[in-house]
């Protein structure tokens, strides 16, 4: 299959299309005759991030979240091109507060034991060996969530999704081989520990996606394709001990 | 990958192990469309583990620069076909920053340099003239905006500048030209730039021949702020 962008009668919309034709040029592509560029699809944006408060405060206090990083200012889809205002708008805010915290209170003290407990994990996955390296476990994941929790969703595809998702945090994460034992600029290093952190963020889109039985913006479900006045509302993941859950977000609709 | 093949002549040191750098030679297949940064990722993946930086992949974030047979690029916006000699390419990273290891240079020494540079409107909160910025200065200031601080035109006027008494960093000089024509800084930065090495400027225009966006940093930096200079006779 083949996929195209068509930029006829793009010009008008003006400037951020000059950095369009840019990465054209430079990948050695040309635009068509009649405007068109074959390009690949990829999942660019996931409307979801950290809850704050109207302070911009998360529950980790003193932990401030804006941009793109915080959730639900975009609702169910979001609108191209402001990623640049919302950074702006909100990080100023999000800046001020953060001042004002910090001038007026003193700094949590670090858990010592804590600290030690993720150096341990961290240093437990810098020496695991295995039968496959981070790049390839990455690239499962990948696959996984591109063919089950991309454009198209659906019980079965999410179910299918959650279940390699869980195989992969419970025998691959745990044997993913790290070629080198440096700690310094280790890149399988850095991948291993963001794999993890992908299937975490994987389980919780699955999760989301699974509740929310109706299509709206930009999640499709193929077996509720339509929207449902009753899901007019955000949902929040949450940790509760050692397991994820999910639950309508406190605040209501949006 | 599929085609032609090239020798990468890699540069590997871990300045933690090694007493010196080595090269090491590969043969990798290329096509049209490949990037020095494909290479890069496929001789990570099917090599030994190579440290070297990349993150956007789009020539937006700036830092994957490193010299290819002696010239500095962008890794992920250089196709092998664009090389001076696609058949043997030496990968090494850039000169003018201090290796952590193999390709990927420490990036901030130069923020650290930066910080007595202080580069940001300096004063405009306590003057209260951070809405002041007319439609016509932000045209002027959004050139400077386009620079993806890459440090590919530091390490081009390094080598043209031997002699460190000379020395001109062009990021800090389009910082420092950036920040004079900004209405809201109260700083001088003429002074700070003529400090910071104006005059020494040879005017070669590496920078702008090297440059990946693009970008007129020679006009932009030191014809601005030595015309900022002449017009209070300090040039």
């Amino acid at each position: 299959m083949k996929n195209w962008y068509d930029f006829t009668n793009l010009d008008p919309l003006g400037p951020s299309y000059p950095f369009v034709r840019q990465v054209i040029g430079a990948m050695g592509e040309k635009i068509a005759a009649d405007g068109r560029v074959e390009v690949g699809l990829a999942p660019y944006f996931f409307p979801g991030g950290v809850t704050i408060d109207e302070q911009h405060q998360s529950n980790v206090g003193g932990l401030f979240a804006a941009g793109e990083a915080a959730g639900g200012l975009h609702g169910a889809e979001r609108i191209a091109s402001t990623a640049m205002a919302e950074a702006v708008v909100f990080g100023k805010r999000a800046g001020r507060e953060a001042a004002a915290v910090a001038m007026n209170r003193r700094r949590d003290p670090i858990d010592g034991a804590e600290v030690a407990r993720e150096v341990e994990r961290l240093h437990a996955i810098l020496a695991q060996e295995g039968p496959q390296g981070p790049r390839a476990v990455r690239r499962r994941i990948q696959a996984i969530m591109w063919e089950r929790v991309g454009f198209i969703r659906s019980e079965a595809d999410l179910l299918a999704a959650q279940h390699a998702l869980e195989e992969i945090a419970a025998v691959d994460l745990g044997r993913t081989r790290i070629r080198s034992k440096s700690p310094t600029a280790n890149l399988d290093w850095v991948e291993a520990i963001e794999n993890a952190n992908l299937v975490d963020v994987g389980k919780m889109l699955v999760m989301a996606a699974l509740q929310r039985r109706e299509s709206r913006g930009s999640h499709f479900r193929e077996d509720f394709p339509e929207e449902s006045p009753t899901w007019g509302k955000s949902l929040a993941l949450y940790r509760d001990g050692s397991a994820m859950r999910c639950a309508p977000a406190a605040g209501g609709t949006q | 990958m599929s085609g032609e093949q090239t020798t990468v002549r890699l540069f590997r040191f871990d300045p933690a192990r090694d007493a010196a750098p080595r090269y090491v030679d590969h043969r990798v297949p290329y096509d049209e469309h490949t990037t020095i940064l494909d290479l890069l990722e496929h001789l990570h993946e099917h090599d030994e583990p190579l440290a070297f930086h990349r993150e956007c992949r789009m020539f937006k974030c700036g830092i994957c620069a490193v010299n290819v047979n002696g010239r500095p690029v962008l890794a992920c916006k250089e196709r092998v076909t664009q090389c001076a000699n696609p058949a043997m390419l030496v990968i090494e990273p850039l000169a003018c920053y201090p290796v952590i290891k193999d390709l990927m240079v420490d990036f901030t020494v130069d923020l650290d340099d930066r910080g007595h540079l202080r580069a940001f409107p300096e004063g405009a909160v306590e003057a209260g003239a951070a809405a002041a910025v007319t439609a016509r200065e932000a045209d002027v200031l959004r050139e400077y905006t386009a620079c993806i601080r890459c440090g590919i035109c530091v390490e081009a006027c390094a080598r043209v500048v031997k002699n460190s008494q000379e020395q001109v960093n062009p990021l800090h000089m389009l910082d420092l030209a950036r920040l004079a024509l900004d209405s809201r800084d109260q700083a001088d930065r003429v002074i700070e730039a003529l400090g910071e090495g104006l005059r020494g400027c040879t005017e070669c225009r590496q920078c702008n021949q090297v440059c990946p966006v693009d970008l007129d940093v020679f006009e932009l930096s030191i014809v601005k702020l030595r015309t900022m200079a002449a017009e209070r006779g300090l040039a």
